[in-house]
């Protein structure tokens, strides 16, 4: 009889095409509008390029070859269709301090251990942060919601470079129990990778958890008062089952708001926490090229976190259409 | 005298707001036999939506809530039995329906997953016996396309319509007893007889205890064996629905039949309505609560409350000065 079940109707196909077509379309603006303000960098910041190579007291004739050889006297417009195309094709020029190396190799070397150290510190947080979200809510205003604020409270007092540094005191100075400044790439070895990332993860994470926590919190107590869920009790449904099954993908939405804004920002924007761990992340890459005016770098670095947040916010986007399924209906 | 399915004696449940206690239900008891079909009618803030909440056990105690009293279900004290023994009935035997389907039902879980999660609750149910199950329930509340409405969401069907899927959930492990808190409030009118009607011939059918919760006495009559009337927080009258609607001893329920529109009144008939308005709770000094708003009041009413009383033909009452029957007045009709 089970064949008797039909599969329920999906929006017909060329209207779901369409409407991917349009984001895409959107998207790809935005990229555009994006990468052009990144090359509008090198006109906007204070600094001669050709400056930065020769250093100061060069010949005149040395500085005018350098700005043919870097085509600065070009038109604007034409110098970033130049740079676009080349950027399409992976090249995002040669760094212009010693070591001059390819910008895109430097950008491939970083882009990893960041995303790596976002990526698992959110995770991190998540997995700490939602249980203690529900354990809250389960009786909003009891003992265990006010130990959990007061930690919660506690943790968002203590900035990263505090944070980090106690934790490098107790677990690897006292304790020994992790090394300090090193880096084992992933694809070196995942273990050594996972056991060297610890702790800066967990530095990153500490930040993280409190929002995520009192923001979940305040969502699941809410929606725990709604209708449904009294009917879910009303039929005999454990106190856990309402809470995984019932309140909790009603009460994500500003959960996933705000991680996704989390992954954005950390890619950029973990430089604290790399200088601490010595870690050749984005974060540091970008400061120490914008220090030594070393603009293809800053420019590609800028660049890439620029497309990660458009490309993050779209599959955020994306996802509430999943989790909530009135959207979904709002869109067709 | 038969064992009641549902006993009920002296339940209070009370609220500590910031304006001090509020006694929503304020000492109700009744018996409900199996198959019986109580009607309990009052207004807004009467208490009668605490009392079904309290009865399921929903309204749990806390440092603001205090629930006294027994209820009995079939020789379990519901407000005394632990969780586990009050889930494995709530669901199964008792069965409640709510007043507000679009927000009784989860917005984000598909119908047919409400419908399953009960079954398998309480059931050993593989997920697709549990689906052939749910699309057999579907049908029964007379949803067109059952199996297509399985894999919509709540928003995707009507109010009428998602009432039904509440009945379905209800109903889905053949209860012996449904608390039907205001099912139809939220509907159209014409909507609202349909799935009445359906809720009565579904409980006649499996021959299941029903307490109908409304604030509408047309909904009531018709539809219940016995009827009570709730006023702050107590039953101030009940009765056999036919001696109820022959006639009223309370002055409350006989001000609300009063102000019952009816159909063939001439036009432009002043509506008859019950002055005044419920009594503040928190608030209240002593007396009879409906005495600032009764016309019959005598200066003992203001002093003290009157006690729930049974009277000789079967009736309980709360009242000092009852209004004696003239003798085959009929108020009650049927919508």
């Amino acid at each position: 009889m089970v064949n008797d079940v039909e599969a329920p109707r999906r929006a017909p196909r060329p209207k779901r095409a369409r409407r991917a077509a349009g984001k895409a379309a959107q998207l790809l603006a935005v990229l555009l509008i994006v990468s052009f303000g990144t090359f509008m960098l090198s006109a906007l910041l204070p600094g001669d390029p050709a400056v930065a190579i020769l250093g100061e007291g060069h010949p005149p004739e040395a500085y005018e070859q350098v700005r043919q050889e870097l085509g600065l006297n070009d038109p604007l417009l034409s110098r970033y269709v130049e740079w676009l195309s080349a950027v399409i094709r992976g090249d995002f020029g040669t760094s212009l301090i010693p070591p001059q190396s390819e910008v895109s190799s430097r950008l491939a070397s970083a882009f990893p251990v960041s995303l790596q150290l976002a990526v698992m510190a959110l995770i991190l947080a998540l997995v700490i942060s939602i249980p203690l979200a529900m354990v809250s809510a389960y009786r909003a205003g009891g003992v265990v919601d006010r130990i959990v604020s007061a930690i919660t409270f506690g943790i968002l007092s203590v900035p990263s470079f505090v944070a980090g540094l106690l934790l490098i005191a107790i677990a690897v100075n006292q304790f020994e129990l992790f090394p300090r400044a090193h880096w084992v790439r992933l694809t070196d070895s995942v273990p050594d990778n996972l056991y060297h990332a610890f702790l800066p993860v967990l530095t990153i994470a500490l930040l993280e958890i409190p929002t995520f926590t009192r923001l979940l919190r305040s969502d699941l107590v809410n929606t725990l008062q709604e209708d449904f869920v009294l009917a879910s009790r009303a039929k005999g449904m454990p106190s856990w089952r309402i809470m995984l099954f019932d309140a909790f993908r009603p009460s994500s939405y500003s959960i996933i708001t705000v991680v996704g804004l989390a992954l954005a920002s950390l890619i950029g924007s973990t430089v604290i926490v790399e200088t601490l761990f010595s870690l050749p992340g984005m974060g540091s890459l970008v400061v120490h090229a914008a220090g030594q005016g070393d603009l293809p770098i800053v420019q590609g670095a800028v660049l890439v976190i620029a497309v990660t947040y458009v490309v993050i916010n779209t599959a955020v986007d994306a996802a509430y259409s999943i989790v909530d399924p009135r959207i979904r209906r709002a869109q067709n | 005298m038969i064992k009641p399915l549902l006993h009920v004696r002296d339940l209070r449940t009370v609220f500590q707001t910031a304006r001090g206690a509020v006694p929503a239900v304020a000492g109700v008891s009744f018996d409900l036999q199996a198959g019986e079909t109580l009607g309990i009618v009052g207004e807004s803030g009467s208490g009668k939506s605490v009392l079904g909440r309290t009865i399921m056990g929903l309204v749990a105690p806390s440092r603001t809530t205090a629930v006294h009293g027994t209820v009995e279900y079939d020789g379990t004290d519901l407000l005394q039995a632990s969780p586990k023994r009050r889930r494995a009935l709530l669901g199964a035997e008792i069965a409640m329906v709510f007043q507000d389907p679009l927000s009784s039902l989860n917005p984000v879980k598909r119908i047919g997953i409400h419908l399953t999660e009960t079954l398998r609750q309480h059931r050993e149910l593989s997920r697709s016996e549990a689906r052939k199950r749910a699309v057999e329930l579907l049908d029964m509340v007379r949803i067109p396309e059952a199996a297509r409405r399985f894999d919509q969401y709540p928003h995707e069907l009507s109010g009428g319509m998602r009432q039904r899927v509440m009945i379905a959930m209800a109903l889905s492990c053949d209860p012996k007893l449904l608390i039907a808190d205001e099912p139809t409030t939220a509907l159209d009118v014409t909507v609202q007889r349909q799935v009445l009607d359906l809720l009565a011939v579904l409980c006649q059918e499996r021959k299941m205890a029903t307490i109908l919760i409304s604030h509408d006495l047309g909904i009531v009559s018709g539809r219940s064996d016995r009827v009570a009337v709730m006023y702050a927080g107590r039953i101030v009258e009940s009765a056999a629905a036919e001696d109820f609607f022959r006639h009223q001893h309370h002055p409350y329920p006989r001000g609300l039949l009063a102000s019952t529109p009816q159909l063939d009144s001439p036009a432009r008939t002043v509506l008859t309505t019950v002055p005044g308005r419920p009594p503040d709770l928190a608030r209240w000094r002593g007396g009879c609560h409906f005495s600032p708003r009764c016309p019959n009041v005598q200066e003992r009413c203001r002093q003290f409350e009157p006690p729930v009383e049974q009277t000789t033909d079967g009736r309980t009452l709360a009242c000092f000065h009852p209004v004696a029957p003239k003798g085959g007045e009929v108020n009650g009709r049927n919508r």
